[in-house]
């Protein structure tokens, strides 16, 4: 999507019909609307937003949503069915170009300013077609779950970066990205509305054994989904805990009585997670041993007897042969030896050269006694190899068992010294701690439990579609309704790998995309990951001091961000999505056409707590999105911001929001020059106050 | 400038999706333009009725 033009009439602060052109050039794709406090930008973005949700998409920090018509217009003596506030924005989507109109009158502002007038007409080839359902056709466009990624206030948006929001961010990835739209074909696939529609046919068309069999699989699709719910509400438990253990380390480590026992903790129980980690990893590469090598170490009886043969047959002299069968068959056949002598039959030089072929050795035996004793001497070294290798991945293994113990050894002891405090608090957050380790425990053992009961059941489930499969059905119908049941799950089946796909490897590509960024914004020192749960958290090395090894190692840690960085972050995290979102629809996947998008950056005070960070975000972030607007008061903007955005040339419109009224403070700055413009920010008007709209040269 | 594309050439998911019959593919596209049409809804009523209609148009 990308934005044209915007039209007000009477929408807030706005008196009378104002517009403004958006700059939909890319090289100079920064549309930059200046204002001093209170002036309308927060009314600006609001009014974008409202033309396309009407009253649910205004922002919370919007004062009296239910005024949308300026006050002085809804004042006046009128019909109220003929006042109006009205809002119109062009903008294209996939080449395809869009007008949207909103308005609502006095009257219907005076019974309920919820409900608004919405039209929205597409323009193709010349010719103008009103959208049927347009609020479902905006919502398809750009869906409400991402408007507040797209169209924010930008000293609001730092909550983002926050880790309660997490599932939020996750949900605005998988919706931008068209993940959710695979999940949803997915589950509606699976729903009984369809799948088990389709087996209700195939049973009424089929034989009775068949019907057994499909009564059965109707059973097992039952059991599966109540084990999925179940594993639903155990994984969200789960987060649950951890979140509140986090929590309550948290609390633990501010304690100034338990601080240093909890840091030892928590460092503790990170080393805990990473050896189990290894462990199970150990684990795997000795069962992969002894699968693949081990048979060599029960080989020894084996090789000994392949040796003795080995030994016999060249002590007998039969290997290495001292003359081969099939070279004095040549010479008996060509009737000529060698040294020229005819071999005719019956002569004695023949006679000699057939008694040579009785102890004369076999090419084909040779070659195979050479590659047994070639096979004894590699599986006596592979033995040695095996040997050696158990050896050192079994001490390891020992080791990391022992480092464990130790480990768990120091934590029961922390537990019993904080326990043990006198402080009521500790001891509370101890008890409270201890209760929700065993709950984790317990969900975890439940979790397993799921998992090996989904897993029997899917193969139930499996081995049921096969044996129905194989019940060969002769009427047509019967043969017909069973292709759609295949199509419907190999289709879903299908979804689902490539739901998996997609969201492998977009991972990488997102994380790498918001790590740049986030580098060349923040600068050296610190990085963005983005976990398998698509978390983002913002990461630095340390270096820490082993006193008793002498040595030292550099561990990474988790950055507590301050606010400024927090907006970072956000806005970091919210551009790569936009730039990936961009690219994405540029790429040849199956969702071309369907979804992801380009989608413009709209703004308000991005720049507010950002300190040292201005001059980054205004360098880079235009470059990620194909339109950025930003609406900025000149204390902001001056400065580094300015100078940014005047190097990049990234300019393409400039606006002003000027007031008029009778509030004016007797020091305001009524004059202002704004890069080669000089503006009046305040002009007196004694009767009504508005906001009016200026454009500047940029 | 816009970030860089990556190469050109068809995505995993894509070349996974080639191999797959004709008519699972109509079907997925279908299904999937279908949900596109309803994702932001809160209830969506004929979601299943329609989804039923593509597979049986699909496979006579």
């Amino acid at each position: 999507m990308i934005l044209e033009k915007l039209t007000l009439e009477n929408f807030r602060q706005f008196r009378g019909k104002q517009e403004i052109f958006f700059s939909t050039i890319k090289e100079r794709n920064v549309t930059l609307v200046h204002a001093e406090n209170g002036f309308g930008k927060t009314a600006l973005l609001n009014a974008l937003l409202w033309g396309f949700y009407g009253h649910d998409g205004l922002t919370e920090d919007l004062p009296k949503k239910e005024s949308i018509i300026h006050e002085g217009i809804a004042a006046r003596p009128g019909n109220p069915a003929s006042i109006r506030a009205r809002v119109i924005i062009s903008f294209s989507h996939d080449n395809e170009k869009y007008r949207l109109e909103r308005e609502l009158t006095l009257e219907q502002q005076k019974v309920d300013s919820k409900k608004s007038d919405l039209t929205l007409e597409l323009s193709q080839d010349g010719m103008v077609q009103p959208v049927q359902y347009p609020q479902k056709k905006i919502l398809t466009l750009m869906p409400a779950g991402i408007s507040e990624f797209l169209f924010f206030n930008g000293e609001g948006i730092e909550h983002l970066a926050r880790e309660e929001n997490a599932t939020k961010i996750t949900e605005a990835i998988r919706q931008m990205l068209g993940l959710s739209l695979f999940e949803a074909a997915i589950e509606d696939l699976r729903h009984n509305s369809v799948l088990g529609k389709l087996r209700t046919e195939l049973r009424e068309r089929t034989s009775q054994e068949k019907a057994a069999k499909l009564d059965e699989q109707t059973m097992v699709v039952d059991e599966i989904t109540e084990w999925n719910k179940r594993k639903e509400t155990n994984q969200k438990n789960i987060v649950a805990t951890d979140l509140e253990l986090e929590m309550i380390g948290a609390k633990l480590e501010l304690n100034k009585e338990a601080h240093h026992l909890q840091t030892r903790r928590s460092d503790l129980e990170k080393k805990q997670t990473t050896l189990v980690q290894d462990l199970t990893g150990v684990t795997k590469r000795l069962g992969q041993i002894v699968a693949e090598d081990s048979y060599a170490l029960f080989a020894g009886d084996l090789v000994q007897r392949g040796r003795k043969i080995v030994d016999q047959l060249r002590s007998e002299g039969k290997i290495p042969a001292r003359v081969l069968n099939s070279f004095l068959k040549e010479l008996l056949e060509s009737h000529r030896c060698i040294c020229k002598r005819h071999l005719d039959d019956g002569s004695d030089e023949r006679k000699l050269v057939e008694e040579l072929m009785t102890y004369a050795g076999d090419q084909q035996f040779n070659n195979a006694v050479g590659a047994l004793d070639n096979a004894l001497g590699r599986i006596e070294e592979g033995a040695d190899h095996t040997r050696k290798t158990l050896q050192e991945v079994n001490a390891s293994r020992l080791k990391i068992l022992d480092d464990l113990k130790l480990i768990r050894e120091e934590l029961a002891d922390i537990h019993q010294k904080i326990g043990g405090k006198a402080d009521e608090e500790v001891n509370k957050l101890e008890d409270t701690r201890e209760k929700l380790k065993l709950k984790q425990r317990e969900l975890l053992a439940e979790k397993g439990k799921i998992d090996s009961e989904l897993e029997k059941a899917q193969k139930r489930f499996d081995d049921l579609r096969k044996e129905i499969q194989d019940i060969i059905d002769n009427e047509a119908d019967a043969q017909k309704a069973q292709r759609r049941l295949n199509a419907v799950e190999e289709a879903t089946t299908l979804l689902q790998r490539l739901l998996d796909i997609e969201t492998t490897e977009l991972r990488p590509v997102l994380n790498k995309e918001i790590d740049e960024h986030f580098r060349k914004i923040i600068g050296v020192g610190y990085w963005a990951e983005l976990s398998e749960e698509f978390k983002l958290k913002i990461m630095k090395r340390i270096i820490v001091s082993d006193i008793e090894a002498e040595v030292e190692k550099s561990e990474n840690l988790e950055v507590a961000l301050s606010q400024g960085q927090r907006q970072v972050t956000a806005l970091v995290f919210i551009a790569s999505l936009v730039a990936l979102a961009r690219r994405r629809s540029e790429i040849p996947t199956i969702l071309k056409g369907v979804t992801g998008s380009e989608y413009p950056l709209v703004m308000d005070s991005p720049f507010g707590q950002l300190a040292q960070f201005r001059p980054g975000v205004a360098r880079w972030i235009p470059e990620l999105a194909n339109q950025v607007i930003i609406f900025v008061s000149s204390t902001q903007f001056e400065g580094a911001v300015a100078a940014e955005l005047k190097k990049s040339k990234r300019i393409g419109k400039r606006y002003y929001l000027a007031y008029h009224g009778p509030n004016i403070h007797a020091d305001a700055q009524r004059e202002l020059l704004i890069g080669k413009n000089n503006v009046t920010v305040y002009t007196e008007d004694k009767k009504e106050e508005f906001t009016e709209i200026q454009e500047l040269e940029s | 400038m816009p970030a860089p594309l990556p190469p050109p050439g068809e995505t995993r998911s894509r070349e996974e999706f080639q191999k797959a019959p004709e008519e699972i593919r109509e079907l997925i596209k279908s299904v999937l333009q279908e949900e596109r049409q309803v994702m932001h809804m809160r209830t969506r009523p004929d979601i299943h009725k329609n989804i039923l209609q593509h597979v049986k148009r699909l496979i006579q």
